[in-house]
């Protein structure tokens, strides 16, 4: 018997309570999948690169992009510092090349900037003690994003945009766990001939359990 | 009596299956995706798809190579020609989409529910098969009520997407056959099951301990090898051997041992799945008792010396199974071994194995940090896989000399 409810309730809790806990986990939330990566582009010594883009949610607090560290060879600063529309420094955010492996998904981190939904943004991409031969490469897409212009690369407009993405802080503990649901149960329900079958047959099973089982009691 | 005439009983499988049918749409392993992507050619008219592959990995958006022997491919090809008209014409494109938005295809829960719903099948049917190692009516409820409520081949099948099960089912069908004494079908389902993946070959060695005249024995290996031979021989290529040959299993079961030189090596899992062949051999009257146990603790040495996938946990639940019903002694013991051995591929530094599973609810679990990122903050995740391990391994000695002094 204990080995049932165990097993009954494991399904329940996989299904309905597990995706619950886990998305208190999920600290930082990115607006959409990484583009695709392209082409890279050198930062070193005077050589930057420069993005427009607007945020789609509050709280930004993140960017993330991949980035080339060729042998390893570059373990100096990288820097990524964010303007507003006015060209006042917002935020900085510094990584270390020792830490950056070639070509992996790395995070520019730092305090959530509260206001900066629908808003312009320009980030900066720059290693002014980096020489061409050690220069961490940072990739760009020719994919079309909404909100986002072509890159600049050393102050000459580029064919390619930033390979990036953009991550946001829940404004609250439950946000992402509900926004979660609300997606799953709208993707599950848009194939709705699927939909239906499954439910039908999930709910006609369950109540014939009840049903039979209640009929065995009172008998 | 049987066990759908019991209400009871009859009541508790269609919970079993209600359960299954609320996990399947929801949790995905990639290992799906893969192995329907490379036997979706059978429509196409694709028979060697080991050549095939290879001959355009350039041109195909997924580039892994069909792990699996030839029925594998021929059963999954099979299955999506008969059940094209539910998944929908754009079942394909998603097969072929190897973009990470692959997972946001909203009829994903379809793709999933469906696919799974042959393990399904099996997975009930398996409930019925291990009814007939029994004669106890007892034991034939009991069995049939853990094998349905059991939560590893839960996870491992509807989790994990685990298509193992058909070979296992197979090889449990075989095993049936062995114990009640129609050796040469048994051996030809073993053919036939290895024909699917090659683990069923671990067991045939002692299977042919039931024959009792040459002549049975060779019948037994003519049948088996003969049935797999015929099957395999046709797909004889470079490619399917680097492919499905040169597998996980068949080269980490020998790399594993102590040199003494020239080249050589005692292979340690093969120096005690010796013991205990050699030892079942002297022994054989008692092997018609015990072989569960026999096979069990092949599988427990197997596992205790390697790098194993969750899914390969699989091959010893029906093993398990009638184990835990027979004797009830050590189901303690075996129930902390298996725990223990599903644990540790959850340290493995793999999304796929964690988070990953909940990418139909959303991508953003695949943000969280894995178990072994989470470990290596303190300590080296290796480390504690590997101690974890060696106690599962310690352990699996215990219970194989605890089963064979239990009456």
């Amino acid at each position: 018997m204990k080995q049932i409810l165990f097993t009954v309730f494991l399904s329940i809790f996989l299904v309905i309570l597990l995706p619950m806990f886990l998305s208190f986990g999920i600290r930082f939330v990115p607006d959409r999948f990484q583009p695709s990566l392209g082409v890279t582009q050198k930062v070193y010594d005077d050589v930057e690169v420069s993005q427009r883009f607007i945020a789609s949610e509050d709280n930004l607090s993140t960017l993330g992009m991949s980035i080339k560290n060729p042998n390893l060879v570059n373990k100096k600063e990288i820097r990524l510092s964010i303007y507003d529309q006015d060209e006042n420094l917002v935020r900085e955010s510094v990584l270390s090349g020792m830490n950056i492996e070639d070509g992996k998904f790395v995070k520019f981190k730092f305090d959530p900037i509260y206001d900066s939904r629908n808003k312009e943004y320009r980030f900066v991409l720059s290693a002014l003690s980096t020489q061409k031969h050690e220069a961490l490469e940072v990739f760009l897409t020719s994919d079309n994003l909404p909100g986002v212009e072509k890159s600049y690369i050393d102050l000459e407009e580029s064919e390619y945009s930033t390979s990036f993405v953009p991550f946001y802080k829940p404004k609250n503990f439950f946000e992402v766990g509900l926004n979660i649901y609300s997606q799953w149960i709208g993707k599950f329900l848009k194939d709705t001939a699927f939909a239906f079958g499954y439910l039908a047959l999930v709910v006609s099973m369950t109540i014939f359990i009840i049903y039979t089982t209640l009929d065995r009691k009172r008998n | 009596m049987d066990i759908l005439s019991q209400p009871v009983l009859r009541n508790l499988l269609i919970l079993a299956i209600l359960i299954r049918l609320l996990v399947m749409p929801f949790y995905y392993h990639p290992d799906i995706k893969t192995y329907h992507f490379q036997a979706s050619f059978l429509q196409d008219g694709v028979i060697d798809i080991y050549s095939f592959l290879e001959a355009n990995k350039e041109r195909l958006p997924l580039k892994e190579e069909f792990v699996y022997f030839p029925l594998t491919y021929f059963f999954l090809g099979g299955y999506q020609i008969l059940i094209s008209p539910l998944l929908g014409g754009d079942f394909k494109d998603w097969l072929f989409d190897a973009s990470a938005q692959a997972i946001s295809d909203f009829k994903i829960y379809r793709y999933l529910f469906i696919l799974k719903f042959p393990y399904l099948l099996i997975d009930v049917a398996m409930a019925f098969l291990l009814t007939g190692f029994f004669i106890d009516w007892q034991q034939k409820k009991r069995v049939f009520i853990f094998w349905l409520f059991n939560p590893f081949t839960f996870i491992a099948i509807y989790l994990y997407s685990n298509v193992d099960i058909i070979p296992v089912f197979l090889s449990t069908v075989a095993l049936i056959f062995a114990v009640k004494n129609k050796l040469f079908i048994s051996s030809l389902f073993i053919g036939i099951a290895a024909a699917f993946k090659a683990f069923p070959f671990l067991f045939f060695p002692f299977l042919l301990l039931y024959g009792k005249r040459y002549s049975q024995v060779i019948t037994m290996l003519s049948l088996a090898i003969g049935s797999f031979g015929a099957i395999l021989i046709p797909f004889w290529s470079e490619s399917f051997r680097q492919a499905a040959l040169v597998s996980g299993l068949t080269t980490r079961i020998v790399s594993f041992g102590i040199g003494f030189g020239f080249g050589e090596m005692l292979i340690l899992p093969i120096f005690f799945i010796s013991i205990l062949f050699f030892l079942s051999l002297v022994d054989r009257e008692k092997v018609t008792e015990n072989m569960e146990k026999i096979l069990f603790s092949l599988l427990l040495i197997i596992f205790s010396f390697i790098h194993f996938h969750i899914q390969w946990l699989l091959w010893m639940m029906p093993l398990a199974a009638l184990i835990i019903v027979s004797s009830r002694q050590l189901n303690l013991l075996l129930y902390v071994l298996i725990v223990l051995a599903m644990a540790i591929p959850f340290l493995y530094n793999d999304k796929a194995m964690t988070f990953g599973l909940l990418e139909p609810y959303s991508h953003l679990y695949t943000l969280l940090p894995l178990p072994f990122a989470a470990i290596q903050r303190f300590y080296d995740p290796y480390v504690v896989q590997s101690v974890l391990h060696s106690i599962f391994a310690g352990g699996s000695l215990v219970l194989i000399y605890k089963m064979f002094r239990v009456r």
